[in-house]
């Protein structure tokens, strides 16, 4: 080895323990992204009985339970919100008081706020009943990936259904989504959801 | 002759009278051959005038019998209602009938069929019942008694 090969091997060899050290320091001060799935969720602002709702400034500090659907559904909407109570009412007292059940009705056009206040109240009591203008819903609902289609029936007294999705979101303090229970998760999973929530956030 | 035609006609009678059972079994009413088990709603939610009623039918026959309607004096209207989940999303359709294949049982449950009430004249009280009728293609009809529970869902 010659020494100018020999230079050249140590200036490598700095510059590649340098490259090193500069990509763990990077990694170790990487800004941590809030835990959850943060690619979906987010803030909302709607409307209650009581006034207007804000995820981040009055449900902040809690784990929220949030359910998309609306009041006329007879049958799919009523099992998820009473799957949601259910487990709701397996956490201790204490728990429980850590924990916001929220309903919203994407269909304002039939549910306003005093009936959702009722209709959500009659699941659990506390839970909040919310809703807004279609535009307003339909931001929201984009933004949480919740689907919901308007769609006549010609032959039926019921003159329009909405087609829809059905999870139920677990969200952390942190406001940012912790799992989703999809259609029909049993109550014990859903209260195992929020706890791991409650712990986690 | 005359003995002849009167024992033809004994045996047309007795066929005309004992004959009327073998004809009905083989085609008996769907009501007849339709079990409506553990009919069921569930208590009216504040502000919502619409209901669904729920229940087994068990077609204990040989045939295939149809549901096509239903009717009782507690909605405005009462219709046959189906939902179908397909990637994740729910769609309630009106039926224009359900089939209940010979010697089986068809659920009408949450999440798949149910008999929808429509217009509720008054909310559905947990510990009450109300008359709900099956009609069936053959225009026989079941009278069922719908008892109406409460909205908790057990864990
Ligand atoms: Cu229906």
């Amino acid at each position: 080895m010659t020494k100018k090969q020999f230079v050249w091997l140590g200036m490598i060899a700095v510059m590649s323990l340098s490259a090193g050290l500069l990509v763990s320091w990077l990694a170790s001060n990487r800004i941590e992204p809030p835990k959850g799935i943060t690619s979906i969720g987010g803030d909302f602002t709607l409307q209650s009985s009581q006034g207007t709702v804000s995820l981040s400034r009055d449900l902040g500090g809690r784990v929220v339970a949030l359910y998309f659907g609306f009041a006329s559904c007879p049958d799919v909407c009523p099992t998820s919100l009473g799957i949601m109570a259910a487990a709701l009412r397996q956490l201790s007292d204490e728990q429980q008081q850590q924990v916001q059940p929220v309903f919203v009705s994407v269909d304002p056009e039939r549910d306003d706020v005093e009936k959702l206040s009722l209709y959500a109240d009659a699941f659990y009591p506390g839970m909040l009943g919310l809703t807004a203008d279609s535009e307003v819903i339909r931001d929201v609902a984009w933004r949480y990936r919740a689907i919901y289609k308007k769609v006549p029936l010609e032959d039926s007294a019921i003159g329009y259904t909405i087609d829809h999705s059905s999870i139920i979101y677990v969200i952390g303090r942190n406001g940012v989504i912790q799992s989703l229970a999809q259609h029909g998760t049993a109550p014990a999973e859903v209260a195992a959801k929020i706890q791991a929530a409650l712990l986690s956030t | 002759m005359a003995a002849f035609m009167k024992t033809i006609f004994g045996v047309f009678i007795f066929s005309l009278v004992f004959g009327l059972f073998p004809v009905r079994a083989a085609g008996q009413s769907s009501a007849d051959m339709v079990d409506v088990v553990t009919p069921y709603a569930r208590a009216s939610l504040p502000g919502v005038s619409m209901g669904a009623a729920f229940m087994a039918l068990k077609n204990n026959s040989g045939e295939h019998h149809y549901l096509v309607s239903a009717e009782s004096p507690v909605a405005a209207a009462t219709e046959i209602h189906g939902h179908v989940m397909a990637d994740g999303i729910m769609r309630m359709r009106k039926m224009v009938g359900i089939d209940l294949d010979a010697g089986h049982t068809r659920l009408l449950q949450p999440g798949g069929f149910h008999v929808m009430l429509i217009g509720l004249k008054q909310p559905l009280q947990q510990g009450q019942s109300f008359p709900l009728e099956l009609i069936y293609r053959d225009g026989s009809r079941d009278k069922v008694t719908v008892p109406v529970i409460g909205r908790n869902i057990p864990e």
